[in-house]
């Protein structure tokens, strides 16, 4: 028992490191969703694919503080074109969007798969080490990623409450009809919305390329863990990506540190069937209307 | 201005096809001639890439420097006749379909000599694929156990110790680690595979019966690479010795996150498919790492059994075997085994007589390990090594 308090205080550290991650992916899952109205199940492979080219430029002796700004601004004009030409010829039909969302899956997996192949890479890590306070220990990469994680979480906050796009995209999220009504251009929110959720995506896979080996499936396991998280939270709820993500992330580490392998795979959905008992849409959503 | 009427170059067209044809037919058979020694196939099929490429890659060199070798200017006698091995080595890429889509290559060549997979989960159903028993296969994979003493399995060899059993690699590597360090309390954390639940139960088995405490053993999910949660749990039981891997792809993002949580004073330990490489950025850091040498460990300089090989390998590479090189070991003694088992049994086309030949041989021109083949298991009986690295310095001893 002593040993169990022990490792609390590390295990809930731990699962504060990993709600980070699942935190900028979440994000950028619940925006694009609360203003589509579409789950882009393709989010997972802009990790991977955000990743590899990261990866892939720090490889070429770019800095890796250069490398993801680079890599976000690139696979955020990519967003903007899929949603143009993918996601908006089938807006009319929501399972339609969810199709293309899939579809995106196969493309960007077979894209990564030609170019780098099935090997797993390894990127040199930069702010490599650890920092010890308190009895807890907390690699600096991972650090980076938290803090990291806390400036999107501001930035967007912010930029959602005090900015004219920001209350536009908020406008939108709520009541699209509403919006195109008082003249708020929806189309181009939706292309922002998708260009600002790739990048958020590009963004985690630069930070996972810095912590972890690199192969084909690596954004996977931060799509499902993310996506519980935006359904916990409520889905379009940046604070419910947020909120999701924690308690995501606390059940995973939790689970692992105290808990069998069993335990440990179940925790986060049993969480959120839990969650759904209680409260159908979400830790942050009264209605079925998102609240970006 | 045309330089050839239509009929001409039809003609020029047509030869041009048959030779072609004819070139492509000899290719694909199981046999031909160079140099005035025939042809005889030996398919390969190897990791070469993906999630088995650094353990393939060496396999591959074994390989070739085996055909090199056995082949030799001349190439080999068999029953008075002149023979050469023509190496058809194709990248299985570690995918179960890859590697069936080889073997059924090879059914097609009429290939009676295969190589591979290496890896369990494409050595399944690429033995499955290939239908019959009526070629000699040789695999280092664990999972070819499962076809021995089947139709399927007749002229089946598994080139490495078996890791279970009172003599395997796993007994022998807790014999000779505790008879080091002397562990009390040992740690066994490994993936939710079939080999990990393998690997799990012997160490756990072995360690126990040396007298030490398993006081943590637990799997996680292959696609796990955030070890933190496990590396605190690890730390509340504060073991001696902690058993990981069992590939590179878990073993070095483990060192490294243990490396930053400040969990460095175990005895940290590579269940067989790991090596030094493993310590990545962290080898500061750790102040022991152990790793089973699953043949010999050809990297070292010291060693003459392995000089032999490191001078081929440096002339053909044009440098020398790195840590992982011991791979190669896996198909370079087999391959030359079974040349001398051809030669023994007097015959290239009979697998039944090859089979039957190779488990008595025991002795061949440039053997590096000491091997032979166990007649009921088919699978290989060596000592293999163990590795130890400690304050940045490298011994390989003898398992016990």
């Amino acid at each position: 028992m002593i040993a169990v308090w022990d490792q609390l205080p590390q295990a809930v550290a731990n699962g504060l490191l990993l709600a980070a991650l699942y935190a900028i992916v979440a994000l950028g899952l619940t925006l694009i969703f609360g203003v589509l109205d579409v789950v882009n199940f393709g989010h997972g492979q802009l990790v991977t694919l955000g990743a590899y080219l990261v990866y892939a430029l720090v490889s070429g002796s770019f800095s890796f503080w250069i490398a993801v700004p680079v890599v976000m601004v690139a696979l955020g004009l990519g967003g903007l074109l899929m949603e143009r030409f993918t996601f908006r010829p089938v807006r009319s039909i929501p399972i339609n969007g969810l199709l293309v969302s899939i579809g995106w899956i196969a493309i960007i997996g077979n894209v990564i798969s030609a170019v780098w192949g099935p090997d797993q890479y390894n990127m040199t890590r930069v702010l490599p080490g650890s920092l010890s306070f308190a009895g807890l220990s907390l690699s600096r990469s991972q650090l980076l990623v938290l803090g990291v994680s806390i400036v999107v979480m501001v930035v967007l906050s912010l930029v959602l409450r005090f900015t004219s796009g920001g209350k536009a995209l908020r406008a939108t999220a709520q009541n699209r009809e509403a919006a195109a009504l008082v003249g708020i251009r929806t189309r181009r929110l939706d292309a922002i919305a998708f260009g600002v959720g790739a990048a958020l995506a590009a963004l985690a896979g630069g930070l996972v390329a810095n912590l972890f080996p690199l192969d084909p499936s690596v954004g996977d396991s931060y799509m499902v863990y993310a996506f519980v998280a935006l359904i916990v939270g409520g889905a379009g709820s940046a604070a419910g990506a947020v909120v999701g993500s924690i308690i995501v992330g606390l059940a995973v580490s939790l689970a692992q540190t105290f808990g069998s392998t069993g335990v440990a795979s179940v925790a986060p959905f049993v969480v959120l069937i839990i969650v759904l008992f209680f409260r159908p849409a979400g830790l942050f959503r009264t209605d079925h209307e998102a609240t970006l | 201005m045309r330089s050839a009427k239509p009929w001409t170059r039809l003609g020029t067209l047509t030869a041009l096809l048959s030779a072609t044809a004819l070139a492509a037919a000899c290719g694909s058979s199981g046999s031909g001639s160079s140099g005035g020694a025939e042809d005889i196939v030996l398919g390969a099929n190897v990791e070469v890439s993906g999630s088995g490429a650094a353990i393939g890659q060496q396999w591959q060199r074994g390989i070739e420097l085996a055909v090199d070798k056995a082949n030799g200017d001349q190439g080999f006698l068999v029953n008075g006749k002149r023979y050469r091995w023509k190496l058809d080595l194709k990248d299985n890429k570690t995918l179960p379909d890859q590697a069936i889509a080889n073997n059924r290559a090879f059914a097609g060549e009429k290939a009676k000599f295969i190589l591979g997979p290496g890896v369990s989960t494409a050595f399944v159903p690429a033995m499955n694929a290939l239908g019959n028993g009526d070629r000699i296969v040789m695999t280092p994979s664990v999972a070819a156990a499962q076809f021995i003493g089947k139709s399927d399995g007749n002229n089946l060899f598994i080139t490495h110790l078996s890791d279970t059993g009172d003599n395997g690699r796993v007994a022998k590597m807790v014999q000779t680690l505790e008879s080091n360090y002397h562990a009390k309390r040992v740690a066994v954390l490994l993936p939710q595979d079939d080999a990990g639940e393998l690997y799990t139960k012997a160490f756990t088995q072995y360690f126990t019966a040396a007298g030490a405490e398993v006081v943590y053993a637990k799997a996680f999910p292959g696609d796990t690479r955030d070890f933190s949660s496990y590396i605190t749990a690890l730390k509340g039981v504060n073991p001696d010795l902690v058993v990981s891997g069992y590939l590179d792809t878990w073993m070095r993002p483990f060192l490294e996150q243990s490396a930053g949580a400040g969990f460095t004073s175990p005895v940290f330990v590579g269940a067989p498919g790991t090596n030094v490489t493993s310590l990545g950025q962290v080898g500061a850091s750790i102040q022991n790492f152990a790793w089973s040498v699953t043949t010999r460990a050809v990297d070292n300089a010291t060693d003459p059994a392995v000089q032999p090989y490191r001078t081929a390998y440096r002339a053909k590479y044009g440098n020398d075997p790195g840590a992982d090189g011991f791979w190669g070991l896996s198909y370079y003694d087999p391959i030359l085994m079974m040349t001398k088992a051809m030669q023994d049994a007097g015959t290239v086309d009979n697998p039944k007589s090859i089979s039957d030949a190779m488990l008595k041989v025991t002795q061949w021109p440039d053997a590096v390990l000491a091997e032979h083949f166990d007649p009921a298991k088919r699978q290989a009986v060596y000592t293999p090594q163990i590795g130890f690295y400690a304050a940045g310095k490298i011994t390989y001893v003898e398992a016990k």
